[in-house]
């Protein structure tokens, strides 16, 4: 088997996954363009030293590699891999020359060992250290607040970096490069294995790749955050299983392997999974073999229904059916049955400003009935203190005399710093909170699961059945609103609410006299 | 010196012991911590309130005189703090009387008798005198925190006093009407006196060993407290949370200080905290870890005993003359029959003696067995176990028969962190736990092969069911998740963990 075909494979599951073990030859095949790579050499030709961090395997080393002219270009000095560094002062007192020389230099660094390198380096320039520090706490921003990158330094953090972004086109231009490697590794070498030349094949059709980047799609939109390594270990693993060399038995279709494989990227796609979505007429066509109209490849020979084995019939169902949703025309219709919580949510980041209303209306309603189920109040959060000492019940009662109003409260989308616009970034959630007076707002952060339990809540779920970090986050939060004292309403009326059986009573209490008045 | 003659029962040897060693009366089951708050709260603030008209209108209903504290009578006596009270419903008053009860009496240490009664504290209107379930708890503690350090008194006291000074939380401001009626010149608010030989105490203590590990702790959570500024109430939550975690700490390791036998300065008694996902090698380890714990606490009090014994030149007696002391010895039991529970304390004496052949260890021993098992209701051991389950440090909360293991909350877990770290320090998980490990003996199993050491060192890694080296990296990912989720820490994609605490 060529090479080619060998280093494909061998993407998946951290095999040569890690661009550090790729040879430059190697590197050139996995080029994929990305806007980054222009606004890294931007700040390389004004001469400033780029910290290039986030995790193993977002794509550090790759950008390094594709900026190979512009570095040369400028003279840049280079770090590809600061973690591994065992003398950390030296390589401190390195970096502070070149920083005072204004040479320009990229770093690339882990996350962590950045923390160590900041701990060091902080003693020798806490003035260099203290300006990572404010750019890495702005690596998202929820305001338009100017803020100019200091001492001469961009930090770039990939973690926030997703490359499933479709808006950008990146999944596009890698599932393109794959396909064209792969189509390359084909004409080039004699030797190919039958499945893994039928995968290629196929997934070079359009109309696959368009189902493939749909689901793609709905996945970047469920907040967790993919690096390169997962998407091209995906690709590689649909294409080879792998294994080149494996033997019968091994499933080997692309469409069953991309519900099959193990790791984060995977998970996210088995929600997508098309045997999981019902579609009575297809599923019995399906089922009947009678699907015979629409496919772009051959039609599929085997018929579930004919097949003796129970077991059997619905595998082969199974395939048929994820085959089908790629390669038929009509593999379409199993979209509308496919989960819209990902997408619905995204739509909700993205349309924040123009629904901003609605939505923390659903939000105000839903933190109030938290603490109170009989409260119906979608204009005004409710500020509740709950106050005991023993930790080993839960609280009986709660009291609340103050509020604040719908319009004192705002909802934001985080965005990147103008230093990494262009930066593929997808939100994956959004805040509710004060319009800050004086002093810091006070924030509470929601993502889709967070969200999907309050809105659970709104819709009368228990709040005892929420997840414990959602009560302590909401309750820390009520403390926030607490200290935060511009923007609450005091008023003479107190609301007592009896946890227990979700009871309340209201009295006023004015000019330090008792006005029982409601009930 | 010889033995004084008022030395003449098992009760004033244990009085001893608590008054000039521990510090503190753990004896008592119905410790909870708003007691602990109520003491210290009121020694710090060097004052207390006259809490008689809010309890009467908050447990009025529940007391002995409940037909004649009725709503008539409340609404009769607070005519002027009540608007339209003539034409008033006393119903209302009932049902606000019950939603007060609610409010006021969260950690139901609320009763009908007022003397044995502590309503909720969130401002010192609330404070009132001494109630003997507070068990001298606080003078232990202000005198950990007013002693100085540094020249200086802990910042936790100045920070308890800026809380309580501080009336506008919601609580205080409902209760305006009660705390300022019939408030004439302030006479609602009393000065808390204390004794110049206390001040005295203070002025020369000397913070040492577990003392000092708690003084220290207590610092830095000021620190953070003041970085963090929350809110009020959640301080002195925090303040109290800590209080009776510091409790526990001390009656366990102590005798770590005072034996130096057997223990160094850098030994600790481990305490395993379970992160509560059902690990069954982790569960039963800190059972293990608990109950040796309260062994711990028998031992030092049996310390205690024969470093008195020693002060009153006991030493020299012969085996002989101690079964004459115990012949002598008044005994009151906590269930009659003093005679049997002597028999008793015979029987004891004479086994511990034939094992070891030390006269004094084996009284100390045998006087400290007969006390936790024939005199005392609860003894120090098994105060352990109530502080520490109301304290939410010791679980599970809710099967009082259940065995024990040091289960704490994410409250509890956060103030453990506060009083450990600086504000902007990040450390990675395994460092911090070597310093959960240096202050007070925790372990999380972040070091697998050091927890484990650590945990044989005691003997308390045999039996375990299950695969406990496993299991420690998984309970320690849990605990370290749990902080995560309060924003204290972070997981890193190249496997390491980092803890921290940020504004």
């Amino acid at each position: 088997m060529g090479a080619k075909m060998n280093f494909l494979s061998k993407l998946y599951n951290s095999k040569n996954c890690y661009a550090d073990s790729f040879k430059h030859e190697e590197m050139g095949y996995l080029h994929v363009k990305s806007s980054l790579e222009e606004l890294i050499e931007k700040y390389i030709s004004e001469g400033k030293m780029v910290l290039l961090t986030g995790n193993p395997g977002d794509g550090k080393t790759f950008l390094i590699q594709s900026l190979s002219k512009a570095i040369e270009k400028y003279d840049v000095y280079v770090e590809a891999d600061a973690n591994c560094i065992i003398d950390q002062e030296a390589f401190v007192n390195h970096v502070l020359y070149l920083h005072r020389s204004k040479k320009p230099c990229i770093i690339a660094i882990n996350e962590f060992p950045l923390v160590e390198f900041l701990t060091s380096l902080k003693l020798q320039a806490p003035d260099l250290c203290a300006e990572i520090i404010r750019q890495r706490e702005r690596n998202i921003v929820y305001d338009n607040q100017p803020f100019i990158p200091l001492e001469n330094v961009i930090v770039v953090d990939l973690n926030n970096r997703n490359l499933l972004d479709s808006d950008s086109g990146l999944p596009q231009q890698v599932l393109s490069m794959i396909i064209d490697f792969a189509n390359k590794a084909i004409i080039e070498e004699e030797i190919i294995n039958e499945a893994i030349k039928y995968n290629i094949l196929v997934v070079s059709q359009k109309l696959v790749q368009e189902r493939l980047l749909r689901i793609l799609n709905m996945i970047s939109r469920s907040g967790i955050h993919f690096v390169i390594r997962d998407v091209l270990g995906m690709l590689s693993y649909i294409l080879t299983s792998g294994d080149i060399n494996n033997d019968a038995g091994v499933e080997t279709h692309y469409y069953n392997l991309l519900f099959s494989g193990s790791s984060k990227i995977f998970d996210a796609l088995r929600v997508f999974d098309p045997v999981h979505f019902t579609h009575p007429q297809i599923d019995e066509e399906l089922w009947n073999g009678n699907m015979t109209e629409g496919w772009i490849s051959k039609e599929p020979i085997l018929i579930p229904c004919l097949i003796e084995d129970e077991n059997d019939a619905i595998d082969a169902y199974k395939s048929m059916k994820r085959r089908f949703f790629f390669e038929n025309i009509d593999g379409c219709k199993l979209y509308d049955l496919m989960p819209k919580e990902y997408e619905s949510y995204y739509n909700v980041l993205i349309n924040c400003s123009s629904s901003n209303d609605r939505i923390k209306r659903e939000m105000i309603l839903g933190i109030n009935k938290f603490f109170n189920s009989n409260d119906n109040d979608a204009n005004a959060l409710k500020i509740w203190t709950i106050h005991r000492y023993d930790q080993s019940k839960t609280s009986k009662a709660a009291i609340s005399s103050q509020y604040i109003d719908i319009n004192e409260l705002e909802i934001l989308t985080p965005k990147l710093p103008d230093w990494v616009k262009g930066m593929e970034y997808t939100p994956d959630h959004f805040i509710i909170r004060t319009k800050a007076k004086e002093g810091q707002p006070v924030q509470l952060k929601i993502n889709l699961d967070f969200l999907r339990a309050l809105i659970a809540i709104k819709n009368g779920y228990p709040s005892q059945l929420i997840p414990r970090e959602y009560e302590y986050r909401l309750i820390k939060f009520m403390n926030a609103l607490k200290r935060a004292s511009s923007n609450k309403v005091l008023s003479n009326n107190y609301t007592l609410l009896d946890k227990r059986s979700n009871e309340h009573y209201d009295i006023d209490v004015i000019e330090e006299k008792f006005e029982f008045s409601r009930r | 010196m010889p033995k004084p003659e008022s030395m003449d029962s098992l009760k004033r040897y244990s009085d001893k012991v608590f008054k000039e060693y521990i510090g503190y009366t753990p004896t008592s089951d119905s410790i909870r911590p708003i007691y602990i708050a109520n003491g210290l709260f009121r020694y710090c603030l060097e004052e207390y309130f006259i809490t008689n008209n809010l309890h009467e209108w908050v447990m009025g209903g529940r007391s002995k005189e409940s037909e004649r504290l009725n709503a008539e009578y409340i609404n009769n006596k607070y005519k002027s703090i009540i608007k339209n009270a003539d034409y008033l419903d006393l119903k209302e008053i009932d049902i606000f009387r019950s939603f007060l009860e609610k409010l006021f009496n969260q950690d139901g240490a609320a009763y009908g008798a007022f003397n044995f009664s502590v309503l909720n504290i969130s401002s010192r209107v609330q404070i009132k005198d001494h109630v003997d379930s507070e068990s001298s708890i606080n003078k232990f503690l202000y005198k950990v925190l007013a002693a100085k350090l540094n020249g200086k008194q802990s910042k936790i006291i100045e920070i308890i006093n800026s809380c309580l000074k501080d009336e506008d939380d919601e609580l205080s401001m409902l209760i305006k009407p009660i705390t300022i009626f019939n408030n004439m010149n302030d006479v609602n608010i009393k000065k808390c006196e204390l004794p110049e030989n206390y001040l005295n105490e203070i002025n020369e203590y000397q913070l040492t060993g577990v003392e000092l590990h708690i003084r220290k702790a207590f610092d830095k959570l000021a620190e953070n407290i003041l970085k963090l500024k929350e809110d009020k109430l959640l301080t002195l939550q925090r303040v109290v949370s800590f209080s009776c975690f510091s409790i526990i700490y001390h009656l366990i390791s102590k005798v770590t200080d005072v034996n130096n036998k057997h223990y160094s300065l850098e030994d600790r008694i481990p305490i395993l905290l379970d992160s509560g996902i059902n690990l069954p090698a982790i569960k039963f380890t800190s059972e293990e870890c608990f109950l040796f714990g309260k062994q711990k606490v028998e031992e030092y009090f049996a310390y205690c005993l024969s470093d008195i014994f020693k002060s009153y030149g006991m030493e020299s007696y012969s085996h002989n003359q101690v079964l004459e002391e115990i012949e002598r010895i008044n005994i009151k039991g906590k269930v009659g029959y003093a005679e049997e529970i002597r028999k008793s304390f015979k029987n004891i004496y004479e086994s511990f003696y034939s094992k070891q052949k030390n006269i004094m260890e084996a009284f100390a021993q045998a006087m400290q067995f007969v006390l936790f098992t024939q005199v005392y209701t609860t003894d120090p051991a098994k105060f352990c176990r109530v502080l520490g389950v109301r304290a939410g440090i010791v679980g599970p909360y809710k099967s009082w028969g259940a065995r024990k293991r040091y289960l704490p909350t994410p409250f509890v877990l956060e103030n453990i962190l506060l009083s450990l770290l600086d504000f902007g320090e990040e450390i990675t998980l395994a460092d911090f736990e070597d310093k959960l490990w240096r202050q007070f003996g925790i372990i999380i199993g972040a070091n697998s092969d050091e927890s484990y050491n650590r945990l044989a060192r005691y003997n308390l890694t045999s039996n375990v069911p299950g695969n406990l080296i496993g299991e420690f990296t998984v309970n320690s990912s849990a605990i370290a998740d749990t902080y995560i989720s309060m924003g204290y820490g972070k997981k890193y994609a190249d496997g390491v963990t980092t803890i921290f605490i940020k504004g």
